[in-house]
């Protein structure tokens, strides 16, 4: 079973601990008594021989569990174990996770740490083993600039690790600038799990994302923006939407109502939206749903929001939190 | 202790099976207990489990803890349908975890990830991992080697021109 995504996590995206932890597939945890005992045994200090205790148990540790190790490091520290012995000289380039933090970088300075980051990053994707496959990516960054060339380095890895066969691709970007997505590299077979921080989705990312990557069972957005009208998928199970901007669009003659269609998703989480609410269709498989919005943020009229528990009727377990002057009087109205 | 649980797992009913450590150790686990391991999981499933599981490079002392672990975190259908087994919480399962861990010392630690792994326990095998690694986080190369008494077989020379070849993932 794979830890889903909730609400909560927002604080662990935006805090932003690489939690390579969740990149590998966990047994669930379930409860048992503890036996008698057991504890007593687990804090027994395992006796080591002297001899033992300094030894070099850990560079005798197949490639396979030290590149696991390695996952669980930010990227910066993970390259520099090359200067630890020759069994460690190679190991870095082909670590299967990369947590890139451009927090490694702070000591430059704000607005050198940027160019380091990125200079790093960059060295990074290029010095890899080729023939080396990427199993997650996620990296961190605050974005200074305006200008687009900022988002172009940030598109050309997330197109590198697709390529790489990345399952599990997360973006968090300080929330100063967002990030511009070119949605035209999003094609794998192999990506299931998305986490965006701070990115803005344009139109036709949601498109591209159901004809580009069939495999694609988590999303999770935190203070995103939505340009995109339709989020379509008949492949998402588990489905985050925290504090994101819904664009509101605008036309001649009406407001463009967004909308949600996801017919498979089994687990949504949409907590307080902001912008224009958008519309639930086709959310036949929910079982599992927490929705909290306020009436200050999210524009809808009554019509919305009947439709809007009318698509949440099927659900075994909802959380329902609603925050606003108007709710009463639209219901006396009708 | 292994006795212990022995016992308190027959209580449970299901399946038993024995596993038989390097140094002839046996331990009495069930089925569901026994399948949080990957490997063993699938040596129930060919129903070769019958005179005891042979672990021979599994030692006493590590099959003890790695038994204490999936005994803390099995599940099994019967567990799940009775309120009074299932009363250990994920707040208690974290603490057991995090109490196993931090007691161990460098050996040990490496025998129980070779175990976690031979095994293939995902969860004890990324618990174990996620350790060295917060063992690693936050320190220089040379407090690494000093931490895991890793020999530097590098000449001064090899070893400044790897630095330089790799400057841009250290400070200078």
């Amino acid at each position: 079973m794979e830890k889903t995504w909730c609400a909560r996590d927002a604080a662990a995206i935006g805090a932003g601990v690489p939690h390579a932890h969740h990149l590998f597939d966990e047994t669930p945890l379930r409860a048992w008594p503890p036996w008698r005992g057991v504890l007593a045994v687990a804090r027994r200090k395992v006796k080591t021989p002297a001899h033992a205790a300094g030894m070099d148990w850990i560079s005798d540790l197949p490639d396979e569990i030290l590149h696991r190790i390695m996952s669980f490091l930010n990227a910066r520290q993970a390259v520099q174990t090359c200067v630890l012995s020759r069994r460690w000289r190679n190991l870095w380039r082909t670590v299967p996770c990369i947590n890139a933090d451009c927090k490694e970088f702070d000591f430059f300075g704000f607005r050198r740490s940027e160019v380091e980051f990125k200079r790093f990053v960059n060295r990074l994707l290029e010095l890899r083993d080729p023939i080396a496959m990427m199993d997650a990516f996620w990296f961190r960054y605050h974005k200074l600039d305006t200008d687009t060339t900022s988002s172009a380095d940030t598109n050309r890895w997330i197109s590198h690790a697709l390529q790489k066969q990345a399952r599990v691709l997360e973006a968090v970007m300080y929330p100063c600038h967002l990030l511009d997505l070119d949605h035209s590299s999003f094609t794998s077979r192999y990506l299931r799990r998305i986490g965006f921080s701070g990115v803005r989705l344009d139109q036709g990312f949601f498109k591209q994302l159901e004809a580009g990557c069939p495999a694609l069972e988590d999303l999770f957005l935190h203070h995103c923006t939505i340009e995109d009208d339709k989020i379509s998928s008949q492949t998402l199970k588990v489905l985050t939407i925290d504090r994101t901007y819904f664009l509101i669009a605008i036309n001649a003659t009406d407001v463009q109502k967004k909308s949600i269609s996801a017919p498979s998703v089994t687990s949504l989480t949409m907590y307080s939206p902001e912008g224009s609410l958008p519309i639930l269709k086709d959310m036949t498989s929910l079982v599992t749903a927490s929705v909290s919005f306020s009436e200050f943020r999210v524009h809808f009229d009554a019509n919305d929001f009947y439709q809007y528990l009318w698509s949440l009727s099927g659900v075994t377990n909802l959380e329902f939190n609603y925050q606003g002057p108007k709710a009463c009087r639209h219901v006396s109205e009708k | 202790m292994a006795a212990a649980a022995a016992e308190a797992t027959t209580d449970g009913g299901g399946k038993m099976i024995i596993l038989i450590s390097a140094d002839g150790k046996r331990f009495e686990v069930t089925e569901a207990v026994a399948s949080q391991s990957q490997l063993i999981s699938n040596m129930i499933e060919d129903d070769c489990t019958e005179n005891g599981v042979r672990l021979p490079n599994v030692d006493g002392d590590i099959l003890t803890m790695v038994v204490d672990y999936c005994n803390m975190h099995a599940g099994d259908a019967a567990a799940a349908g009775d309120t009074m087994k299932a009363s250990s919480t994920e707040e208690e399962l974290k603490k057991f975890d995090a109490e196993l861990v931090q007691a161990l010392e460098n050996p040990v630690l490496f025998k129980l990830i070779l175990a976690a792994n031979f095994l293939n326990i995902k969860s004890l095998l990324d618990m174990t991992c996620q350790r060295v690694a917060d063992m690693m986080s936050g320190k220089t190369p040379e407090q690494m080697r000093e931490t895991f008494s890793i020999e530097n077989d590098f000449t001064p020379e090899e070893e400044a021109a790897i630095r330089q070849e790799n400057a841009w993932a250290f400070d200078d």
